[in-house]
């Protein structure tokens, strides 16, 4: 086997295209052939926007306000952040991940801007994302009309380096906002996206869940990487709970894993289905409610 | 099968551009016909999300510059991935990125491949991780002609039309990226199955 059949099967079965983005990518071409026409056919129009707006890229989160009017500065720079605001556009340039949230908050209030940004530690597929979008604590609600995104711009292809920069759009200034971006995490810092669940494999084409304690463990240790453990139960929609017990805790080797998933680079955490004699579990451990 | 479908049926790329221009909404057929192939090649460079985002641009762009095809060319192939791969270029970081991730970790950030059986995937593992450290350190040129050749299936002749150069440079880039991926893989025997 050559490194070209090899390569084949990388990454060879990533998911097809699916009918509903094939259905938007198609009813925009068709939007696009209806715009040629002379006449054109302006029934296609509606349902495309929808089918597209229906696609949106994740790393885009859109939240319906209220409008309001503009903020006291056009624009901010300080070495931690820079601001801009360009036609009802915020462009946000992060120059120091690993600055303290407060100072952001700062930057963004001289903008008029009620933003806590977070720049969290994530999973590599979390790098560069929004990972959460929330209203701040105590902030009212959200009233209709207008919309509001915060979207990761890829890297500038003019300049060397690719900082973690973000455009928001629309209406800024109701509400206040809890925002988390997503960074590289260093090794074995803790992902801040890491969420439980009972059936996706973290180990590209290594099967852990349903195998014993005994011989996941032995698969990491092989691969140099930790164990931690959690005891709960998980439904393939994603409903279930789980916590943690004393970390010096380790189920029998014969249990069998029920759900695992990377909760840092070097550590995958495996559920285990609590049984009568399990510890109690540690206050503050159950990872879904953060 | 009727002499009606066999004429639908073996109507040529080039054919079906060319009477688009009349009809546009003829264009639909190539989409239909490639869209998956395009997505498919895409979404293995970038993921399934931009894929689907690059998947509709391919298609648009073509149209709007399906003036320019020569309908003499009776496959739009290369056309199209000539298309995707500059699309894919914007995002050549991004790419870089998750395939560093992957070499780094062990984990892709691309949506994980469905499990097959146990012993061959985790050989496959170890050298997907070399694999993909090798390709992130690829020359955008030459990464191209590999995963068109490799993951696209394009002939050489075809995967030159789909970058706009000649044939000896498809071949010279594509010796020098198999080479260093073998160099990447190392001493390993790319057959060994871990027990």
């Amino acid at each position: 086997m050559d490194e070209l059949t090899l390569l084949k099967g990388l990454r060879s079965d990533q998911p097809a295209l699916s009918a509903e983005a094939e259905a938007a990518a198609r009813a925009r071409l068709l939007a696009g052939t209806a715009a040629s026409r002379p006449k054109p056919h302006r029934r296609f129009r509606r349902p495309v926007f929808a089918l597209v707006a229906a696609t949106a890229a994740a790393t885009t989160a859109v939240l319906a306000v209220n409008a309001a009017g503009d903020g006291p500065l056009r624009n901010y720079s300080s070495p931690v952040m820079a601001i801009e605001k360009e036609e009802g556009k915020w462009h946000v340039e992060i120059k120091d991940a690993y600055a303290d949230p407060e100072e952001f908050s700062r930057a963004f209030a001289k903008m008029g801007l009620d933003i806590d940004l977070r720049i969290v530690p994530v999973s590599p597929r979390g790098e560069r994302r929004v990972t959460r979008v929330m209203l701040q604590e105590g902030a009212e609600g959200v009233p209709e009309g207008g919309a509001h995104s915060f979207s990761i711009n890829d890297c500038p292809v003019n300049r060397p380096e690719c900082p973690l920069s973000m455009t928001i759009t629309g209406d800024a200034l109701a509400g206040g906002w809890q925002v988390w971006l997503g960074r590289e995490a260093r090794p074995g810092e803790p992902y801040a996206d890491s969420m439980p669940g009972c059936c996706r494999e973290p180990l590209p084409g290594v099967r852990l869940i349903g195998r014993s304690v005994r011989d996941v463990t032995a698969l990491l240790r092989e691969r140099e990487l930790k164990t931690a453990f959690l005891l709960g139960e998980f439904q393939p929609d994603g409903s279930g709970s789980s916590y943690g017990a004393d970390p010096s805790w380790r189920p029998s080797g014969g249990r069998k894993v029920t759900g695992a998933w990377s909760s840092s680079s070097d550590t995958v955490t495996l559920l285990v289905s609590p049984r009568p004699g399990d510890p109690d579990p540690v206050p503050g451990t159950d990872p879904s409610g953060g | 099968m009727t002499a009606a479908h066999t004429e639908l049926t073996e109507v040529d790329d080039g054919e079906v551009i060319r009477s688009s221009l009349a009809d546009p909404e003829r264009f639909a057929v190539l989409f239909d016909r490639y869209a998956k192939q395009v997505h498919q090649y895409v979404s293995r460079r970038l993921g399934t999300q931009l894929a689907d985002d690059i998947t509709g641009e391919t298609f648009l762009i073509a149209f709007r510059r399906r003036e320019s095809y020569d309908p003499a060319r009776s496959l739009a192939r290369p056309w199209l991935y000539g298309i995707a791969t500059r699309l894919v270029a914007r995002h050549r970081r991004s790419e870089e990125r998750f395939l560093r991730a992957l070499q780094r970790t062990g984990v892709d950030p691309l949506p994980e491949p469905m499990a097959e059986t146990v012993v061959r995937q985790v050989a496959a593992g170890a050298q997907d991780r070399a694999l993909a450290g090798a390709l992130a350190r690829l020359p955008r040129g030459e990464r191209d002609v590999l995963l068109l050749v490799a993951w696209a299936d394009l002939s050489y002749e075809e995967t030159a039309q789909t970058l706009g150069v000649p044939l000896g440079t498809v071949r010279s880039r594509l010796h020098r990226a198999r080479r260093r991926l073998r160099e990447a893989l190392g001493g390993a025997d790319p057959t060994r199955e871990e027990s």
